[in-house]
């Protein structure tokens, strides 16, 4: 493994520090470091136009508050969008390879993408890892079958409903869509709902927390409304805790002249730089 | 263990130098349980379409499929320099697509591997 001849590696995930790993974790007195977990609430709702999907915006890491207005409603296809739960760089990552993908599928077929695309696509990226990329997803869009919901879980399993919670605070906000929900909601209702949802995760669970954002997906177009509600605002300081001019007494002022000589003199010209970055 | 993995030498014992020094239990048990499975996803995968086409469409199918990505990968680079597999990435549809390979760990992007040239010519010749 360590000698003048290497294998040709391969791209995609490296297991090679697995077995350093393992050996460290056996020998004891050293912890893994914690991945930033979103520790959310995400909910999704079909109502009569479409799709409405809500998220909180907080990122912890472990019990430390990592983000304050973090972005969990990602974006796939101009008609589809993607609440991630779990770890925070898998969601990103997951949803951003899937968006690629789809892109490259939709420009191939010249077809509006569907949604159940993604959600194969999801899924099977998923059942791959057998659970190790942790992200459990929210997938909502409408497409020309009509408006679609469902949830990914990080094993790869998925489930088409008309209302879905992921996260920490699911229970929470299930408990709310299960005693308001009902078929054929309005706009406004709808996003009131979907709202109230997440609002109970961020009040009742500790891993969710700050704003709610909403993105609204119909079969013209797709609104993000970030933030929706800013449900908790940090609190202004009262005082000013900069100390006043003249606190510190000053005692005695010396003032000494720095000698210089001037060596040489050049005049050069400021030009804007022509030259770019190069990726490697 | 197939016989490839023997790293042995001419005098029938591991080839300390060029392979490093000798450790069966690494090669039998993986170090993470999805190790294998990844090494062997794109393979699996290939060998089931493979056969689906088999049954569905006779056995000229697979076989014609099989002969054109064996042309491709026959490309005849010295050892240390590594071929764009252009071709195969044809064949196969992955020039079109996005995969974890393009994104995670990509070989063809800030790759630190030095290989020997010398010392695989001479393994290979």
């Amino acid at each position: 493994m360590s000698g003048l001849i290497k294998e040709k590696e391969n791209g995609g995930f490296s297991f090679e520090n697995c077995r350093r790993n393992n050996y460290i974790l056996a020998k004891g007195g050293f912890e893994m470091p914690k991945a930033t977990k979103t520790g959310t609430t995400i909910a999704g709702i079909i109502y009569k136009d479409g799709v409405i999907l809500g998220a909180d915006t907080r990122a912890t890491d472990g019990n430390i508050v990592a983000e304050k207005n973090c972005h969990k409603i990602h974006y796939i296809a101009p008609n589809i969008y993607c609440c991630g739960a779990g770890t925070a760089a898998d969601t990103e990552y997951t949803t951003r390879m899937i968006a690629s993908q789809l892109e490259l599928h939709r420009l191939n077929s010249g077809r509006q993408v569907r949604v159940v695309s993604a959600n194969r696509l999801l899924r099977q990226y998923l059942f791959r890892y057998q659970g190790h990329v942790s992200a459990a997803l929210v997938l909502g869009g409408v497409d020309i079958n009509g408006p679609y919901l469902g949830s990914i879980h990080p094993h790869g399993s998925s489930d088409r409903l008309p209302y879905v919670t992921m996260g920490s605070g699911s229970l929470a906000a299930m408990a709310v869509f299960e005693d308001r929900y009902r078929p054929d909601l309005s706009e406004e209702e709808a996003k009131e709902l979907v709202a109230d949802a997440i609002r109970a995760g961020i009040f009742n669970d500790l891993g969710s927390g700050s704003n709610v954002d909403l993105c609204v997906i119909t079969k013209d177009k797709a609104e993000m409304i970030r933030p929706y509600h800013v449900a908790n605002e940090k609190g202004v300081k009262q005082g000013n805790y900069l100390f006043k001019r003249g606190t510190t007494q000053v005692s005695k002022t010396l003032e000494k002249k720095v000698q210089y000589d001037v060596m040489s003199t050049s005049v050069r010209e400021i030009r804007p730089s022509t030259e770019t970055m190069e990726i490697a | 263990m197939n016989i490839k993995d023997l790293r042995e030498n001419s005098f029938g014992v591991q080839d300390t130098l060029n392979y490093g020094i000798l450790n069966i239990k690494s090669n039998l048990t993986p170090a993470h349980h999805l190790e294998n499975q990844e090494k062997n996803f794109h393979k699996l995968e290939e060998k089931n379409l493979l056969s689906s086409l088999r049954i569905s469409q006779g056995l000229y199918a697979p076989l014609k499929l099989q002969m054109e990505r064996k042309f491709a990968q026959k490309t005849n680079r010295l050892p240390a320099l590594q071929s764009s597999n252009l071709m195969l990435s044809v064949l196969k549809g992955t020039d079109e697509t996005i995969e974890v390979e393009d994104i995670f760990n990509n070989q063809r992007e800030f790759c630190e591997n030095n290989y020997d040239s010398h010392a695989t010519t001479d393994l290979k010749y």
